[in-house]
């Protein structure tokens, strides 16, 4: 990776002013372009070498009052392992009741990050 | 007979945020009247996080934020009755509501806080010619579909509208194995959050078409595809520009509507730019007894705000009750480049807290000053480097300039450029 | 409550009766229920999956006050003698019926012309109370009206009804009193043997002394099936726009323009639930399943209820928008007569405006001809007229709400928050043969507000669902092709 040139258009997220900004990164350099602020153009490196995201999901519940239970990453994941811990995700089923913030899974796919429910479901009966 | 010292009618973040509030007052018998199996009104469809970065400066999902209100409501004792709807309000206080538990219910009640919510606008209402096949859902209809039921309607998606709600459910889509093959947007820029674009479209390579519309719809049965259009300035359709997408399903993410038939029916009077109520400061209709919050007033683009003008309804309706009434009222005029603002009005209390106002532009501009101007002077400004109708605009204004303001019977808000 | 669906098994190998009726529209319908009035086997047989999904489902549901059509043809003879009856028959169904008149509007000086036509038609086909209104008569009557506006036709007999709604409380009516529905039917053949004719349907044979076709924009189709195509029926679309009734009253009276060789024209009417359309464009097309609106239509009718009514913000209050064929034969007039090919036959085709309201007419006229055929007719003492609709919570009284909900707490929960329809009204509309959303919706108005079901469609679905023991994601908005849910989300082989 760290050799080839890689070459990103980003729209800055952080203000309302949704900077464009070019960033290139070229055998271990990276050349920002277009950031109107230092934030912005930390924000433009970390898209570019590792973009992270928080992951909402929802997982099958047994028993529920619902069929699903909404669930999230507690820390930023890498963007990159969205799909992978989706499908994790998909293949799980908890039983109700459930209550909000309870770890379903403990640092998922490695990422460090637990998923945890977002809300409280009662049982069905 | 039931009796209340506040009725709350909708249990969303602004009838939350009103309730607690109320209690937190000391008001004794508040009572929240819900549709819904639960409360938390649209919260608990909304997976997502994004919500709570103002109020409580955490990233929160729908259901936290909606569970946080929920269990504080508990705790201070708000009562609610839920799958309960309200078929009208007679002589301002008396409210006939309804549900499968308590039957037809006469509720006498000091004061109102008016918290409905909004609706989705529908294809009908912008009027898309072609067939009327299954498969054509509103955004938050698809939503509640997805995320709660567990149910998918479709694999092929168009989405129409930028707004919110449409992108996030051009994620939620793409997640759970659906195709969304564009999102389609009649203004020649987004209609939602920077973030949004960002994380739900371009993170996923959704095509995002500008200055584009739908303009027909294909499908005997189920949806078969929908043919795109580009839109000019007039927003007339260029002849030509047409294509055809095939799809099973099409999204409208085309715009909220704050729900006051209810307001209307009651004699509220309604203002035709936010198509809601006219309050004051705090959230006052023009009905004394009568308060209005959330998205019921104008649809806010953050929840946040919306909890804010629950609490501010709850603080109206709680000086009502001690007595206390304004003597003057300076009204809020729109100048340049605004769309609405809320409050409509302000009205001058002994004691004067300092007051927000939430307004949206009518089109995006750079390098201005959002300002208040009391015949032709200006008595207040704040300078932005953007502005844009998708992000709302808040404006706190200080006891001093409220004193200025209200030696006159109106200011006008506008916007003008940093030279001017 | 019975686990089949409420409008008869669709399944069937061989039957019997005296007289098959094909196409269950208003048509179809008010001759079934005519013939149920006899001591009768009579079976009614429609392909959709409910009742009057065709022709019947989009139009503007006037009750017409029979001047408008050439008095010489069976579309000017029928239809005021339709309209005298509509009043009695609503009472027995409980369908709601509104006599509130029509006015046509005359824009320039010269119509004035057309409009003494119209009431020289008037007399000669016995329409009550008719006039010509002066300029000032006219904008005292309807005082939102165009200035423009110079004379009006006023014909205080016209009314105005839900065809649908009508049609569904016929069927019932027929059922209750011993007819045969069977949807989801369709009909292959006719074979003529020396006793009967049998019909080959999707659902098995049929064989009966007399076949009614009654077969709106397949009436020709059925008609070949005789030998030989005996006449042509092609479509004539109608686009139509729905407003919310936010809008409050604009006009009490239905206003037409002033009418053009090919149609009665544009109208504004107040429809019987309360809120206003517009509609219905005339164009003539070759697909009879072509029910799609378009940028001009739409952009038609919306003009006409703007240029008629210029203070009123109309962009603002559509709700919707729909589009009705109507069925068209060569000569333009109705066809009520039996088959040159086929004994036992008798054909009702070709029934476009005013069909509607012409149908009590055309089914005595129906009956008429079967005797003459040889139809022998016992009256059926057990037959009883009356009709009870879905007792609703919206717009009854204080007093009425409450014994409802006393007797069944479902009344309690309104699930349609729009048109204030309560879960108790869902199932029984279910109960009496809804299995799909519009069913429900046709028969509720649950979906037909403002929202137009965005909130209530996931717990329609839900309640369909749990009453008909089917899949939540079976449940579909019109048939089988009309799927709303392609799969669950998690737990099937989705993601």
């Amino acid at each position: 990776m760290g050799i080839e040139t890689k070459n990103k258009a980003i729209t800055c997220i952080l203000c309302p002013l949704g900077c464009k900004i070019d960033v290139l990164k070229k055998k271990g350099t990276i050349i920002v372009k277009g950031a109107k602020c230092a934030k912005g153009k930390d924000y433009a490196i970390k898209e570019i070498t590792n973009p992270v995201r928080v992951l909402t999901a929802t997982i099958r519940v047994r028993n529920g009052i619902l069929p699903l239970l909404p669930v999230k990453t507690t820390l930023s994941i890498p963007k990159k392992q969205v799909f992978t811990c989706l499908k994790k995700l998909y293949q799980l089923e908890v039983k109700a009741p459930v209550k909000m913030g309870t770890v379903i899974v403990k640092s998922i796919a490695n990422t460090n990050s637990d998923i945890i429910s977002t809300r409280g479901i009662d049982s069905k009966h | 007979m039931y009796k209340a010292n506040v009725v709350i009618i909708g249990g969303g973040p602004a009838g939350l945020g009103a309730a607690c509030k109320a209690k937190e007052l000391g008001i004794e018998k508040v009572l929240i009247l819900e549709r819904d199996r639960e409360l938390g009104g649209i919260l608990f469809q909304c997976i997502h996080n994004g919500f709570g970065l103002q109020y409580f400066n955490e990233d929160l999902t729908g259901p936290e934020y909606a569970t946080r209100f929920i269990q504080k409501a508990q705790k201070l004792g708000v009562e609610s009755k839920l799958n309960t709807i309200v078929l009208e309000i007679n002589n301002n206080k008396k409210i006939l509501a309804v549900n499968s538990s308590d039957g037809l219910m006469e509720i006498n009640t000091e004061t109102i806080i008016l918290a409905m919510g909004c609706r989705e606008r529908t294809r009908g209402a912008i009027n898309i010619p072609g067939t009327r096949p299954a498969g054509i859902f509103t955004a938050g209809t698809a939503q509640r579909l997805i995320n709660m039921e567990n149910l998918l309607p479709g694999k092929s998606v168009v989405i129409l509208g930028s707004g919110d709600i449409g992108l996030i459910m051009a994620r939620r889509l793409t997640w759970v194995g659906a195709k969304v093959k564009a999102i389609v947007e009649m203004l020649p820029y987004p209609s939602g959050l920077t973030r949004n674009v960002v994380q739900c479209a371009e993170d996923y390579d959704i095509p995002l078409i500008l200055s584009h519309t739908v303009t027909n719809i294909y499908g005997k049965k189920r949806l078969t595809g929908v043919t795109i259009g580009k839109v000019d300035e007039e927003g007339n359709i260029v002849r030509k520009s047409e294509k055809y997408i095939p799809c099973d399903t099409l999204l409208l993410s085309v715009g909220l509507i704050p729900e006051n038939e209810l307001s209307k029916n009651t004699g509220i009077k309604l203002d035709a730019d936010t198509n809601g109520p006219f309050v004051n400061q705090y959230m006052q209709t023009t009905i004394p007894n009568i308060f209005a919050c959330g998205n019921v007033t104008q649809v806010y683009d953050l929840v946040d705000y919306v909890t804010e003008a629950g609490e501010l309804a709850a603080e109206g309706a709680h000086l009502y009750m001690k007595g206390l009434t304004n003597s003057k009222t300076v009204l809020i005029k729109k100048g340049r480049n605004i769309r609405q603002i809320v409050p409509q009005r302000i009205s001058l209390y002994e004691r004067q807290k300092p007051i927000r106002f939430y307004l949206r532009v009518q089109y995006p501009e750079e390098k201005v000053k959002v300002g208040i101007y009391k015949e032709g002077k200006e008595i207040f400004s704040k300078k932005q480097l953007i502005v844009r109708p998708s992000e709302m605009i808040v404006l706190e204004i200080s006891d001093e300039v409220i004193r200025k303001a209200s030696e006159t019977n109106e200011v006008t808000v506008k916007i003008n450029g940093y030279r001017n | 409550m019975s686990d089949s669906p409420a409008l008869g098994t669709p399944f069937l190998k061989e039957s019997r009766a005296d007289v098959a009726i094909i196409g269950s529209g208003v048509i179809g319908a008010t001759i079934a229920r005519e013939l149920s009035r006899y001591k009768l086997n009579t079976i009614l047989i429609d392909k959709e999956v409910d009742v009057g999904w065709g022709a019947t489902k989009a139009n503007t549901g006037i009750i017409h006050a029979g001047y408008s059509e050439d008095p010489h043809t069976l579309r000017g003879k029928l239809c005021a003698p339709g309209n005298r009856v509509y009043q009695q028959l609503c009472e027995e169904l409980e369908v709601p019926f509104k006599r509130i008149g029509s006015i046509v509007v005359s824009l320039n000086k010269e119509e004035i012309q057309t409009l003494c036509e119209l009431e020289n038609h008037a007399k000669i086909c016995g329409v009550p109370e008719t006039r010509i209104l002066n300029r000032d008569e006219l904008h005292s009557v309807i005082p939102h009206l165009t200035p423009k506006a110079v004379y009006g036709f006023y014909a205080p007999t016209a009314a105005t009804i839900s065809p649908y709604g009508l049609t569904i409380a016929l069927v019932e009516n027929a059922q209750a009193n011993g007819v045969n529905v069977l949807i989801q039917t369709k009909v292959l053949g006719l074979k003529k043997n020396r006793q009967a004719i049998i019909l080959n349907t999707t659902s098995g044979y049929v064989h009966t002394n007399f076949v009614i076709n009654a077969a709106g924009l397949w009436a020709d189709e059925i008609s070949a099936m005789s030998g030989e195509k005996e006449f042509n029926i092609h479509p004539r679309k109608g686009e139509y726009i729905l407003f919310d009734d936010a809008t409050g009253e604009i006009t009490d009276k239905i206003i037409f323009s002033v009418p053009t060789p090919v149609s009665k024209g544009i109208v504004f009417v107040p429809f019987v639930e309360g809120n206003y359309a517009v509609g219905p464009t005339a164009e003539d097309t070759e697909d009879k399943e072509d029910l799609s609106t378009s940028f001009k239509g739409l952009k038609k009718v919306l003009n006409f209820a703007e240029y008629f009514f210029p203070e009123i913000p109309f962009k603002r209050y559509i709700i919707n928008n729909f589009c009705g064929l109507r069925p068209i034969a060569d000569e333009n007039d109705f066809i009520i007569r039996p088959s040159y090919n086929m004994k036992g036959l008798i054909h009702v085709a070709g029934i476009q405006s005013p069909g509607l309201t012409a149908a009590p007419a055309i089914a005595s006229m129906v009956m008429d001809i079967l005797m003459d055929q040889g139809l022998k007719l016992t009256l059926n003492p057990y037959f009883n007229p009356i009709r009870r609709a879905i007792p609703q919570i919206k717009g009854s009284e204080y007093k009425t709400k409450e014994k409802l909900i006393k007797a069944n707490s479902k009344y309690g929960h309104i699930v349609c928050r729009c048109e204030t329809v309560s879960e108790a009204e869902v199932i029984e509309a279910i109960r009496r043969g809804a299995t799909t959303l519009d069913g429900v919706k046709f028969r509720t108005r649950c979906g037909m507000g403002r929202c137009q079901g965005g909130f209530c469609t996931p717990r329609i679905m839900e309640i369909l669902s749990r009453e008909l023991h089917i899949p939540l994601e079976e449940i579909s908005k019109r048939n089988k092709g009309s799927w709303l849910i392609k799969n669950k989300v998690l737990g099937s082989d989705n993601v």
